[in-house]
């Protein structure tokens, strides 16, 4: 699988951790609130807000969720990890625009809830994962080119030198790596 | 340019790789608008394709009800069906039978294209939600490469067999009634015979009549597994039953026949569905289930029509072919062993206590997985496929009540599997217990929904885990609907929920009727009528004094629908009156919005409440009138009064219909009147039309009063009580929107 081809993995995803509070499971029933109010204020620039769902009877995984026509958004809990989530739904474009377009969602994002939530996050670490097994199977040869498209994708996106590491996981899981930027997306 | 259409080149077979690329075609011509938006929506509906909430483009935020500008524009999927507006995708898993391999797809597509969730639905089938209509080609692919089909999960067709999920193992059974329901699965799927019904058709396998693992009494048809000795042999068989069902108002299932033999049962099926498609209801979806034809002709005319079908078909080989590479024996991973034993009091025992049943075999067990609102993510489901590779025959089965059951369990594992279980999040105890409670997607995402039936089945269940229960209240079960329509199963619940709402000064309040009477054992052996409407955040409330009056003036080992039988539910509905009263909007406003949904409860513009008292207008005393008639009707129909029932019921729904007029400042008192007057200005102007069952629950009252004379049966006086709570209901509404 050559470089150009890793370019048409769709559904990026972008999990952007939660430090404050801990645990971070107490800011879910606040979030239900705090996304319905983004919905009534239209808060997120260029996304078409649809509906919150409220999957917080889950143990893991996404529990509050704010569906948008693009994109979904979440307060996830996957791999013990608490963080807000980003799903590239049905954006269009290069990876490498694609992830420009969710950085900076994932960042508005973040400043829209930081507040009424409280919430604190490691703002220059990303888990990043392809949520498309066509064009991005999990297999090692493709998870080290993947790294180097990703690398060069968040340089152009103005994360130049982020230190990208593909996960060692469960191969059926979406490709995943986590992402070390030199400059904080949120602080 | 890789597509999964290549990809999965051969792995499919060709007559549905080319079904599916026939509805990519299909998808086509209809954003070309060369196709008709209603003949559309049918066919993607028999692919499994259905809508969901707000896909009319419009939704309330809790201040305003505002827009939504899918980026496609006007280009529909359906009528006032937006292209772009996120929908659901049924799969067809009969019998609830999912391998590791399917469970691990099903894990990727949940990802790639849902919301990342799993979702078990009362049919054993599973649901995605939030899916885009151009991903359901591909999805279909990957799911055809692992022989899942969503063909006629949804629309005019045959739904999802189901068939008990412990078939095989349980102890009271017949015998295993898997291959029965693959092999009824495959033969019907794409029929011809299949392909001209005037609204779904539905079926069940149970191995018992005694337990309700697949709720014979509420199908289309209904098969009981049953033997008998022919000429010293014993041959296989089923009892089968027709015309049952639940939706708004529901029938019971009628005996067709007492032994049908193995050999028979493919044509006996496919003669039924022919006389469904001939006789069966085209243009009133509201009178369009098999229950209606086999209401029309009466079962024993209806018995004769189906033998008489049955002599025209060709035979056909693959009526019994289906059965030859069957044999029911043990499959199982791990030798049989004891289990060690949990010390009391630890979560482990208490899990063993509720989630473990032991199988026929010995040494072995089921353990039912359980899962919150029928959810389960994409980490879990890939946890299950371990699971069923590492402990079980490779399978594991959904089941009607929104769980998994894991078979084959060798006691020895009960520990360790345990132990996996929690470290995926699938450990809850309280399985099939009061805790456990079966809800439709209500307000969530169905289009349908009237108040939030997954937000209150949440806190309930998170108030029941928390507790440590009397025995014969932890065995009841608690199902909700989010409207009248019975996807949640309601009628036959213990206690049963749906959805209503009610407005007061101005204000629309959630609510939900309590059904009481229902009997979930049996194969869903009665069904329960609604008692009174209660306000959503009042529902915990009124169902903890419910409990509490049934644990303490309960008699020895008396069950819960023995006493309501007992004390009457004229008791009950005095004993829950109080939760009924909503406080003013200025006193408590959470009462106006509904469970884990902060929006206030509304549909459109709002009135100003009344500060200094309650105003209430002439309709809603008279809406109060009807509902009292409506509730006599239900104690005679209790006391077997079928004559007085039916005419309770009937004066019940004159009374809404003239409260109605009242509205309209109209003053009449004679039945003839208030029909004719009611026929003009709220039938002819449809302003009583419900928006999506139309005129459905005007008939009611139509019907009634034509039929005012006839003397009722039983079952004919239940439904028009039955009827006369939704006309009830539909009055409320009208009056909301009036």
């Amino acid at each position: 699988m050559s470089h150009l081809e890793i370019e048409h993995a769709k559904r990026l995803c972008l999990k952007l951790p939660i430090i404050e509070p801990s645990p971070a499971a107490s800011i879910t029933d606040g979030a239900i609130a705090v996304f319905h109010q983004l919905i009534q204020r239209q808060a997120l620039d260029k996304e078409l807000m649809i509906d919150v769902v409220d999957y917080r009877h889950l143990a893991q995984g996404s529990q509050v969720l704010l569906i948008c026509h693009h994109s979904h958004y979440a307060l996830d809990f996957a791999d013990g990890v608490a963080g807000l989530l980003y799903r590239d739904r049905r954006a269009q474009g290069s990876l490498s625009e694609r992830l420009s377009l969710g950085l900076s969602r994932l960042k508005a994002m973040a400043e829209a809830i930081i507040e009424p939530l409280a919430l604190g996050f490691a703002g220059d670490r990303l888990l990043l994962r392809l949520e498309d097994r066509l064009w991005a199977p999990n297999r090692s040869e493709v998870a080290q080119q993947a790294q180097t498209v990703i690398a060069r994708a968040l340089e152009a996106a103005g994360h130049p030198d982020s230190a990208v590491v593909a996960l060692e996981e469960d191969r059926r899981r979406a490709l995943g790596f986590s992402v070390k930027l030199q400059r904080a997306l949120i602080v | 340019m890789a597509t999964w259409k290549s990809a999965l080149a051969g792995a499919i077979s060709e007559p549905l790789a080319e079904e599916i690329d026939g509805f990519e075609t299909q998808m086509i011509l209809r954003r070309q608008g060369a196709l008709d938006e209603a003949v559309f929506a049918e066919l993607r509906l028999r692919r499994g394709v259905y809508g969901q909430r707000y896909d009319n483009g419009r939704r309330h935020d809790g201040l305003v009800s505002r827009s939504l500008d899918f980026p496609s524009g006007e280009t529909t999927k359906g009528p006032g069906t937006y292209w772009d507006a996120p929908g659901m995708m049924r799969l067809k898993i009969p019998g609830g039978l999912l391998s590791a391999e399917q469970l691990e797809v099903l894990a990727e597509l949940a990802e790639e294209y849902a919301d990342g969730v799993l979702h078990v639905t009362t049919r054993q089938d599973i649901q995605f939600h939030f899916v885009h209509i151009e991903d359901t080609p591909d999805l279909m692919r990957r799911l055809g490469a692992v022989g899942i089909s969503t063909r006629e999960a949804c629309g005019n067709s045959v739904r999802n067999i189901t068939a008990c999920p412990i078939s095989g193992v349980c102890a009271d059974e017949a015998f295993d009634v898997t291959p029965y329901a693959q092999g009824l699965n495959a033969y019907l799927l794409g029929h011809q015979a299949v392909q001209d019904f005037g609204r779904k058709f539905k079926i069940s396998f149970s191995g018992c009549g005694g337990s309700a693992c697949a709720l014979a009494n509420i199908h289309d048809i209904g098969f009981v597994a049953a033997t008998r000795e022919v000429d010293g042999q014993t041959r296989r068989g089923f009892r089968a039953y027709v015309g049952g069902g639940l939706g708004a108002v529901p029938h019971s299932a009628q005996l067709l026949s007492e032994f049908v033999d193995e050999q028979e049962l493919l044509p006996l099926t496919h003669a039924i569905c022919l006389l469904f498609a001939e006789h069966g209801e085209k243009r009133n979806r509201a009178r369009a289930r098999l229950k209606f034809v086999v209401a029309k002709f009466g079962i024993d005319r209806f018995r004769e029509m189906v033998a008489e079908k049955r002599q025209t078909l060709a035979d056909d080989p693959r009526w019994s072919t289906y059965l030859a590479p069957f044999v029911e024996q043990p499959v199982a991973s791990q030798a049989p062993g004891a289990a060690s034993g949990a010390s009391r009091g630890t979560a482990l025992s208490h899990w063993q206590q509720t989630n473990v049943r032991r199988q026929r075999q010995s040494g072995y067990s089921t353990v039912t997985v359980a899962l919150p609102l029928g959810d389960f993510t994409g980490d879990q489901s890939r946890a299950l496929a371990d699971i069923a590779r590492s402990y079980l025959d490779g399978t594991v089965r959904l089941t009607v009540e929104q769980n998994i059951v894991l078979r084959w369990v060798s006691d020895a594992d009960l520990a360790t599997l345990y132990a996996q279980l929690a470290d995926a999040g699938l450990a809850q105890p309280g399985a099939e217990t009061i805790a456990d409670i079966t809800s439709c997607p209500g307000t969530d995402t169905c289009k349908l929904g009237i108040s939030s039936s997954r937000g209150l089945a949440a806190e309930l269940r998170s108030r029941y885990l928390a507790r440590t229960l009397d025995p014969a209240i932890a065995a009841l079960r608690v199902k909700v609907s989010g409207c009248f329509n019975s996807c949640g199963q309601h009628h036959i619940a213990d206690i049963g929920f749906y959805g209503v709402s009610r407005k007061l000064n101005g204000y629309t309040v959630p609510h939900f009727q309590l059904v009481i009477g229902g009997k979930w054992a049996e194969n869903g052996g009665a069904y329960g009528l609604a008692i009174g409407a209660i306000p959503s955040k009042n529902v915990p409330h009124a169902l903890s004094m419910v409990l509490d009056h049934y644990a303490t003036a309960r008699a020895e080992q008396e069950s819960f629908h023995d006493f309501v039988r007992r004390v009457g539910k004229a008791e009950l509905k005095t004993l829950i009156a109080p939760t009924t009263v909503v406080p003013s909007y200025f006193e408590d406003r959470s009462f106006y919005s509904d469970w884990g949904d902060p929006r206030e409860y509304t549909t459109g513009d709002m009135g100003q409440g009344e500060c200094a008292g309650e105003v209430i207008s002439p309709v809603q005393f008279g809406l109060a009138e009807s509902e009292k008639e409506a509730f006599s009707a239900q104690l005679a129909l209790d006391a077997g009064q079928a004559e007085q029932a039916a005419q309770a019921a009937y004066r019940a729904m004159l009374a809404a219909a003239n409260a109605l007029l009242r509205g309209k400042q109209l003053i009449v008192e004679e039945a003839e009147q208030i029909v004719d007057n009611f026929r003009r200005l709220f039938i002819d102007t449809e302003l009583f039309f419900d928006p999506y069952a139309g005129g459905k629950f005007a008939n009611y009252l139509l019907t009634a009063h034509d039929a005012r004379d006839e003397l009722p049966s039983l079952d004919s006086a239940r439904r028009r009580v039955e009827e006369a709570q939704l006309f009830i209901e539909a009055a409320h509404a009208c009056h909301g929107r009036m």
